[in-house]
């Protein structure tokens, strides 16, 4: 479990291939249940003025999606 | 280990390549020590007296503390993805040290392209890791489709085992004491190829390896799987550089060199 920011559909569509900050972009991924989130350390480090309401979305709990090691 | 008796020095004294790539990180926003200059300049002199500048493609000494600042390639830092600037994506940190991944959705795209820049059978990457802690499913690299496809990556995994990828996926290759330390994959032929931990041989994969056949961009802080990121990894870089194969004897030169850029630059 982590700390992440969940995003809509239409959040995710916004944020994807943007960037946060100089150098630095959104990469949207989904949780176990296939919901979209962000990290708290991307919306903690947005300046880009065309985002930043991405700083008044609630932090919450995120479930990875489990992964199968390769090798 | 040579040490040049002549550098090429500017009027700060700095290797002006160096001095080239430091001009590009204060530009960007970035700050760093004069111990972390002087560093830098002997990583530079170091690399080329002993001839290895010359097989780096890309080398990413990872200095002044912001995205801006750490996505140059050192050996030609210009703002350019040509350039394989890194472009950066996720939720990475950046401070006096390096760069640090968070497992999550990290993504660090060198622009090196497999099928351009990284030779199939002559090509290296070498990286510094501060992470002692790997978080086990994650990568760095290419892997040219799921199965049995080409793969040149790195994978750090917890319980003291380490699984390294050149070209073809092989399980866990064995056991390390401690994931802190200097990784170095070589590719040097079809057969033969070496993985090497802190300068010294860790595994020989004797069977053959294959080509890659995608165009795939290659990443760090996760894994390029035939397009798709997978694998995000947990690392702390504190130096990456990928280039052209290099030989037993280079590895361990490359690890002292690197080992005393970490040491030197404080991390």
């Amino acid at each position: 479990m982590i700390k992440g920011i969940k995003l809509t559909e239409e959040q995710k569509d916004l944020l994807t291939n943007q960037l946060f900050a100089e150098n630095s972009y959104f990469n949207p991924i989904q949780d176990i249940n296939d919901d979209w989130f962000i990290t708290d350390i991307e919306q903690n480090n947005t300046i880009n003025p065309n985002f930043i309401w991405v700083k008044d979305l609630e932090i919450t709990d995120i479930e990875l999606k489990p992964v199968i090691p390769i090798g | 280990m040579r040490f040049a008796p002549f550098a090429f020095e500017n009027s700060t004294g700095l290797d002006s390549d160096a001095q080239l790539y430091l001009n590009a990180v204060t530009t960007a926003g970035g700050t760093y020590t004069s111990n972390q200059s002087q560093a830098v300049n002997q990583l530079f002199i170091d690399l080329k007296s002993n001839n290895l500048y010359t097989k780096i493609q890309a080398l990413y000494p990872f200095v002044g503390g912001t995205a801006a600042s750490n996505k140059f390639n050192a050996k030609n830092p210009v703002d350019t993805d040509a350039a394989y600037r890194i472009t950066f994506s996720g939720g990475w940190t950046y401070n006096a040290s390096g760069v640090t991944a968070n497992g999550t959705n990290c993504i660090g795209n060198t622009h090196l392209v497999s099928t351009v820049d990284l030779l199939d059978y002559n090509k290296h990457y070498a990286f510094f890791n501060r992470q002692t802690s790997p978080n086990s499913t994650g990568w760095d690299g290419i892997w040219d489709s799921a199965g049995t496809g080409g793969v040149f990556g790195c994978n750090l995994q917890t319980g003291g085992q380490l699984s390294l990828g050149l070209n073809f996926l092989s399980g866990t290759l064995g056991t390390i004491p401690n994931y802190n330390g200097t990784f170095i994959g070589s590719v040097t032929g079809t057969t033969n190829n070496k993985f090497y931990k802190d300068g010294s041989t860790f595994y020989t994969r004797t069977p053959s390896v294959s080509a890659f056949n995608h165009s795939l961009n290659f990443y760090i802080g996760s894994m390029n799987v035939n397009g798709t990121t997978q694998y995000y990894n947990n690392n702390k870089y504190g130096f990456y550089a990928i280039g052209t194969g290099i030989s037993t004897t280079e590895a361990s030169i490359y690890n002292t060199i690197i080992t005393n850029y970490i040491t030197t630059s404080g991390r």
